[in-house]
């Protein structure tokens, strides 16, 4: 395996770079898929192949709607499971969010009321593809633009639920921490606290977006330009509270060259590594 | 509200970026419901025009950004993705812009578009192994009339009423050559993908037949039969030899 695993700091695969990832086998940890890219097989399959064998990967799906009232889709289950089986990826994870409804599939990360029907729903779906899968996955935090006068609890107490519930990992997004303080008038650093040191396996940096509205603004989470500043102190805070661990630099909208993505998750290997080299430059 | 409810008006209200029934159940402080909703459409919208850019994009060049983006944002709401792979989003895309009005001076562009969708299927179709000569040359010949030949599995046919192969490769190769004779007339073509590059091959309407029918899973005999009902001097021996060349065969259907 190259490069040895020392690294935490990881990035996403993407069309983009196909023919530049194997050429500059830049120095980071894992490389980050999303499973349904490469549920069809064919020439998307031959570059995840080949990267592979390079460096070690993490499937980060985005179509299980874990949040749906509905059951998760066994024929979905089925192709993901063969990815597995073929790829051996180090981590497994989805959202606590929905996307689907009958049969739409809105493609977007669909925020949930915060309640005892919502946990269940959650849960069962979370046991259900764990079940199918023969491992545990982590759940991601989501972004979300509106919330809900159905909701019960907390964000952070309804993901602990979750996990105490299924025995699923955290997938801690610490840009959609920074959204969700912004958006919902959390307290960013409350929530970190409210996380249980023992269910996070992931984190994940991503950058943003202001949206502007005549009474106030939104923060959107674009992942189509840099980590802010205001994030990276977050994920200080975070490192400090978790400790290091698997971080991804996630950019999926206006893709740039592969150096700047590997630049930004060698300032997460910094600040992980206690070095702080970023700040001095 | 149940969740099940719940979920299906939301979506609804995504879709139509109005809220319409939820708009009571959001906190809506300083920002409206309606607002806060938009936030969600424009994703969802976004990212599947999105989605049929990059697979039509050949389309997209001929109408230019603006346009194409209207065209799409029509087509996305009334054919919204049934399962979680946006691989295989926009097959119904090329059928909407065939109908779609403002587009009707371009008669072509519906075939770019089915040809572009076919050229993606092609790409990304499953890995197979093309059936060589050395494969047919282990029967004896009385087989011959019998056989049916399996195409492989990233093969696909088109007729077409325009060059869309020399349309797509002039706007593959940025739409700064002079441009291709645009006229209408007999295309045929067959799309296959031997290793990692999809190969573009003009047939004949002979060759088109023959391909066609044993797609179908007729004889050997058969589409020999169609083929040259189609053209009486067509040369069985030559096609065999291209389509070798091509690797078009994966395997005999037994």
């Amino acid at each position: 395996m190259y490069p040895p695993q020392e690294h935490f700091a990881g990035i996403g695969l993407r069309a983009a770079h196909y023919r530049a990832l194997p050429e500059m086998r830049p120095a980071i940890g894992w490389l980050e898929v999303h499973p349904e890219n490469y549920f069809c097989g064919g020439v998307h399959t031959h570059a995840l192949a080949q990267a592979r064998e390079l460096y070690p990967v993490s499937f980060h799906a985005v179509g299980l709607s874990l949040g749906s009232a509905g059951p998760v889709s066994r024929e979905h289950l089925r192709q993901l499971k063969i990815l597995i089986d073929r790829l051996d990826p180090v981590r497994v994870s989805d959202h606590a969010s929905w996307s689907k409804s009958g049969n739409a599939h809105l493609g977007d990360l669909l925020p949930l009321p915060y309640n005892e029907e919502s946990l269940a729903a959650l849960c069962r779906n979370i046991d259900a593809t764990q079940e199918a899968l023969g491992r545990q996955i982590l759940v991601e935090n989501p972004s979300s633009y509106l919330a809900f006068n159905a909701s019960t609890m907390q964000e952070p107490e309804f993901l602990v639920e979750a996990a105490r519930h299924t025995g699923c990992g955290l997938l801690l997004d610490v840009n959609n921490i920074y959204v969700q303080a912004h958006n919902h008038g959390l307290d960013a650093y409350a929530y970190l606290e409210a996380i249980p040191r023992e269910l996070v396996g992931e984190m994940h940096l991503a950058g943003h977006t202001e949206r502007v509205f005549e009474n106030g603004t939104l923060l959107v989470d674009t992942h189509n330009q840099p980590v802010r500043e205001e994030v990276w102190a977050l994920y200080d805070a975070a490192i400090r509270r978790f400790g290091p661990l698997p971080t991804l630099i996630e950019w999926d909208k206006d893709i740039p060259e592969l150096s700047v993505l590997v630049a930004e998750a060698q300032k997460a290997e910094a600040l992980m590594a206690g070095e702080q080299r970023y700040e001095a430059a | 509200m149940k969740l099940h409810e719940f979920q299906q008006e939301f979506a609804s209200a995504i879709v139509a970026n109005t809220p319409g029934a939820v708009a009571d159940g959001i906190r809506a402080a300083g920002i409206s419901a309606g607002e806060r909703l938009s936030v969600y459409h424009h994703n969802v919208v976004g990212n599947l025009v999105d989605a049929l850019a990059e697979t039509f994009s050949a389309t997209q060049k001929l109408v230019g950004e603006e346009f194409f983006r209207g065209m799409a944002r029509q087509f996305v709401p009334a054919s919204l993705p049934v399962i979680a792979n946006l691989n295989v989003y926009g097959a119904d895309f090329p059928a909407f812009i065939e109908a779609y009005a403002p587009a009707r001076e371009l008669p072509y562009l519906a075939e770019v578009a089915r040809f572009e969708w076919l050229w993606h299927e092609a790409y990304l179709a499953p890995d197979d192994a093309a059936l060589m000569p050395r494969d047919v040359a282990q029967l004896a010949p009385d087989d011959y009339p019998g056989l049916r030949i399996r195409l492989r599995s990233s093969a696909r046919l088109l007729a077409a009423d325009y060059p869309v192969d020399a349309i797509w490769r002039w706007c593959e190769d940025g739409g700064e050559a002079d441009a291709p004779d645009m006229g209408a007339g007999d295309h045929f073509l067959l799309l296959v993908r031997p290793a990692l590059d999809v190969q573009i091959a003009q047939l004949s309407a002979a060759e088109y037949r023959m391909l066609l029918s044993l797609s179908a899973g007729d004889t050997f005999e058969a589409a020999a039969g169609y083929a040259l009902e189609e053209d009486a001097g067509f040369d069985l021996a030559a096609f065999l030899k291209r389509h070798f060349a091509l690797q078009t065969f994966q395997s005999f259907l037994s």
